[in-house]
């Protein structure tokens, strides 16, 4: 792995880490992600980032925050992965008129910008009482679904590619086919642009949680969430620019971390940026 | 090069209708009922009917599609919350979007490939373009924004407003919604200075992702080229190294970029929404954030098709350009196969 790559990785795990263990760490500091009585406080020993108008430390909102954006957009990309492998490895060995359906399929759902469709899903999807969870479930389907077409297009360039291979004809010649065929065989063989595509995607995936979130249409408000943190905070950043900092920084290094890593397992598979 | 736009374009038509069929059939996926959207939860069943009856909610799926088409031509598609036909709100609001997307691109563009050029050396200036576009697209165009308003404060850089987009009273009937194009055409260059002045912190929000996909792909582009015969000939011919890459690499390296700036049209687009919050400027993404607000299905749909069209037709004029700059490209792109890598 080239040394960007390390650095990404690092970074990553960084984030990880203070996400996954914000709990631990808030109380070891004594901050709190919930209202407090410190409104409007300044950079302190006690509130490092300070906190806001209803004495949320900005610190723990940050680290809490991380708990929702990063494993929703985990979980797109997850989806996004499985439906376009599946849909594209199946349509590369099947070809014929269900090949000929899907890429139609795919061709039209690409004909609207990725933000604008993933806004207009969650915005028919969400509702004024819906829940935390619900609420990251739509967003985790719409971005999934609008990030769908380039793991299938990636996909299914990538098996066919891989169909004319003499060890794809011995499998077939021993009984192997269809799904076992796909995943246990060919899939294996043309799996790394697929994970460059992935780390690539968990980058834009949380960007567009985050600009989600941002429009009003993330998690309910008072939940820690990155994009949603920047909406509640925007009144604020002009007379006090740390919380600008506080509310952007994760989402830059967390997209940061991810390309970098992605860009790393890209050039080592022989794709020089 | 006539025969293959005549092509194009005519393939780009059952693109079109297709959108429609998407947009169309994804408004009527969607759970709950749309009568009731309008109604309010305490309707009565009589007036949910009514209402039912006026979209043609009773009627087969496929009577439906055509009436949502006919609404979509005649004007009749029309917002729940203004009233005003979903066509005529998304004419009026595209002006100051397509302005923001425009100048986000023209800047973009410049730069980046400034940038790419610069990056042939090597050395700091090469780390320099590879450190500015992984910022660029790391970084969400919302934070851009205010790092930007946040900036132009601490400077006191008052010239640049940081709201609206413009100051001047520009009458409301003009003829097009661009307010740039109408101050240069009605000789009044005071609003069309003002308007740039008002998209300036904007656009450079917008373009920072853009600006990262063309420096990185006119880099990639001129270093295929570096390697190639006809550079080799062009120096063996004796001409100096600046005529050759600024005379011969950088036309054959075009496309690419070309390219790389039709494939952003669908990020300015989405990104365009964003920026119009963070700025308060009234184009498309400000109003389609009123709408989700308010609910209001009719120009949520009319939007996200109107923005699709205008996707289709910026590929269009994409393969188009990429054709003119190089014509071996016209056989290929007319005999494009489906499935290349993204």
């Amino acid at each position: 792995m080239s040394a960007m790559g390390k650095a990404g990785a690092a970074l990553l795990c960084a984030i990880l880490l203070c996400a996954a263990l914000a709990h631990p760490i808030c109380r070891a500091l004594g901050i709190s992600p919930d209202p407090g009585p410190d409104v409007d406080a300044s950079l302190s020993r006690h509130h490092p980032l300070g906190t806001d108008d209803l004495g949320r430390d900005l610190l723990a909102r940050m680290m809490h925050g991380g708990q929702r954006t990063l494993p929703a957009g985990l979980a797109a990309v997850s989806l996004a992965a499985l439906l376009g492998i599946l849909l594209g490895g199946t349509c590369a060995l099947r070809g014929g008129r269900l090949d000929a359906m899907a890429c139609l399929g795919i061709d039209l759902w690409m004909a609207f910008p990725a933000l604008l469709m993933a806004l207009f899903l969650a915005a028919c999807l969400s509702g004024p009482a819906d829940g935390t969870g619900r609420r990251i479930a739509i967003l985790v389907l719409a971005v999934g679904l609008v990030d769908l077409p380039r793991f299938f297009r990636q996909a299914r360039a990538a098996v066919a590619a891989e169909l004319p291979r003499e060890y794809v004809a011995a499998s077939r010649a021993l009984g192997c086919g269809g799904v076992r065929l796909l995943f246990a065989r060919i899939l294996p063989n043309c799996a790394g642009p697929l994970v460059a595509l992935a780390t690539l995607g968990l980058g834009t995936s949380i960007l567009e949680i985050a600009g989600l979130g941002f429009l009003g249409l993330g998690v309910p408000p008072g939940t820690p969430e990155w994009g949603s943190d920047l909406n509640d905070y925007r009144q604020s950043f002009l007379t006090r620019p740390w919380v600008l900092a506080a509310a952007g920084t994760p989402i830059a290094l967390s997209v940061l971390a991810f390309n970098l890593l992605g860009d790393s397992i890209r050039e080592g598979r022989g794709h020089p940026r | 090069m006539t025969r293959f736009a005549l092509a194009r374009l005519a393939l780009a038509l059952p693109a079109a209708l297709g959108a429609t069929l998407v947009v169309f059939l994804l408004a009527r996926a969607v759970p709950g009922d749309p009568a009731r959207a309008i109604a309010g939860e305490r309707a009565s069943p009589e007036a949910l009917a009514r209402i039912r009856t006026r979209l043609g909610l009773d009627r087969p799926l496929a009577v439906q599609y055509l009436l949502f088409l006919r609404g979509l031509a005649t004007g009749d598609l029309a917002s729940t919350q203004t009233g005003r036909p979903v066509r005529s709100e998304f004419v009026s609001h595209a002006g100051v979007t397509v302005e923001l997307a425009l100048c986000a691109l023209a800047w973009s563009c410049l730069a980046g490939v400034a940038l790419g050029l610069a990056a042939i050396r090597g050395g700091a200036v090469d780390f320099a373009s590879r450190t500015v576009a992984l910022a660029g697209v790391s970084m969400p165009v919302f934070w851009t924004g205010y790092c930007l308003l946040t900036m132009k404060a601490a400077l006191g850089l008052d010239l640049l407003p940081s709201h609206g987009r413009s100051t001047l009273d520009i009458p409301p009937d003009l003829a097009t919604p661009f307010f740039l194009l109408e101050g240069a055409l009605r000789g009044h260059l005071g609003w069309t200075l003002d308007c740039l002045r008002h998209l300036l912190l904007p656009a450079l929000a917008l373009g920072t992702v853009p600006l990262a996909i063309v420096c990185r792909m006119q880099r990639a582009a001129l270093r295929d080229a570096g390697s190639s015969d006809y550079l080799r000939t062009a120096r063996a011919k004796g001409l100096s190294e600046r005529a050759v890459w600024t005379r011969h690499a950088l036309k054959n390296a075009a496309v690419p970029v070309v390219t790389a700036a039709g494939t952003t049209a669908g990020y300015l687009l989405g990104g365009a929404v964003l920026t119009e919050t963070v700025f308060g400027l009234p184009g498309l993404g400000r109003r389609l954030v009123d709408a989700i607000a308010a609910r209001d299905y009719p120009v949520l749909q009319g939007f996200v098709l109107g923005s699709a069209l205008v996707f289709i037709a910026v590929n269009v004029a994409t393969d188009l350009a990429c054709a003119a700059l190089d014509p071996r490209l016209r056989d290929a792109l007319s005999n494009r196969k489906r499935g290349a890598p993204a």
